[in-house]
């Protein structure tokens, strides 16, 4: 500890023992220097919709590449004349599960007390976009020839698009 | 049952209409039920475009040829007419419809979804 102190020290022209020593806390905690020792520590912690925010953009950008390569995939799959596979129908359904990580952190950053204005709009993207691939993968289901997997083309772009525009409403009103 | 309208392509357009009848309900719904004051010329022929789309995904989904066959031309018209109208007075449309300026909003997919459904369904009677 005194080692790494010293080093700081010598390195650094402006450090003060107090920024020495919080500094080489810093390096058994592994954790970003928020506080200097003495300071009023700050008791209000920002709202739980702030603080998830930003992994909401996260979880809809995954949601729009997966869709995005699954209307790709599905593409390939109708102009090459098959019916939905497997593959389609794993991709659809793990899209279904990004879909829902995703309404989730809309719905606890609404509760949080984030959001735009209009949450009406907003929960209707939500609840349309959790219905299309499983509607998607039925009618794919019914009809087993490339016309199902041009359904599922339709799917992706929609879940695509409707991402996108989530994401306006989102930042619109927060 | 080899002539049904319903199947092959006919159920990819079902899905497309399907989506539009989502779209377009819920966009309706809202604007409706939230703000019907501000611009009720468009929201109520934002609801007619809803109503259209729901009941060709409807007659599409049924086989109902000649249900399907008028609810086409009436789409084809209202794009036609509404998309016109919102070019030539934009102030009686403040907000948004499926079909202002021919769907513009929605890639133009509402103008030329109509022309695949009739021809569809037009080629299907042979």
């Amino acid at each position: 500890m005194s080692a790494i102190g010293a080093s700081e020290t010598a390195a650094g022209a402006i450090a003060t023992p107090y920024a020495v020593r919080d500094r080489a806390l810093d390096r058994l905690t592994c954790r970003p220097r928020r506080h200097r020792a003495g300071a009023p520590r700050k008791v209000d912690r920002p709202p739980l919709g702030i603080a998830l925010a930003p992994m909401n953009t996260v979880v809809s950008t995954i949601v729009i590449v997966a869709s995005l390569l699954l209307m790709l995939a599905s593409l390939i799959v109708a102009i090459r004349n098959r019916p939905m596979g497997m593959v389609l129908l794993v991709g659809f359904a793990v899209l279904e599960v990004a879909i829902l990580v995703q309404a989730g952190f809309v719905i606890a950053a609404v509760a949080g007390g984030e959001g735009p204005d209009e949450k009406v709009t907003l929960f209707g993207y939500v609840a349309g976009q959790v219905v299309i691939p499983p509607a998607g993968v039925f009618l794919a289901l019914a009809e087993r020839s490339r016309w199902g997997s041009a359904i599922l083309v339709v799917a992706g772009f929609a879940i695509a698009v409707m991402t996108g525009r989530l994401l306006q409403i989102w930042q619109g009103g927060a | 049952m080899t002539t049904s309208i319903s199947t092959g392509p006919g159920r990819a357009l079902i899905a497309v209409y399907g989506l539009f009848s989502l779209a377009a309900g819920s966009r309706a719904a809202v604007q409706i039920l939230t703000k019907f004051d501000e611009a009720p010329l468009a929201y109520s022929l934002s609801a007619l475009a809803a109503v259209v789309y729901i009941a060709l995904t409807v007659a599409l989904w049924r086989g109902a040829r000649t249900f399907a066959l008028v609810g086409l031309v009436i789409e084809l018209a209202g794009v036609l007419i509404i998309g016109t109208l919102s070019l030539l007075d934009p102030a009686a449309f403040p907000d948004e419809t499926v079909w202002s300026v021919y769907g513009k909003g929605y890639v133009f997919i509402p103008l030329v979804l109509p022309v695949i459904g009739l021809f569809w369904v037009l080629r299907r009677r042979r």
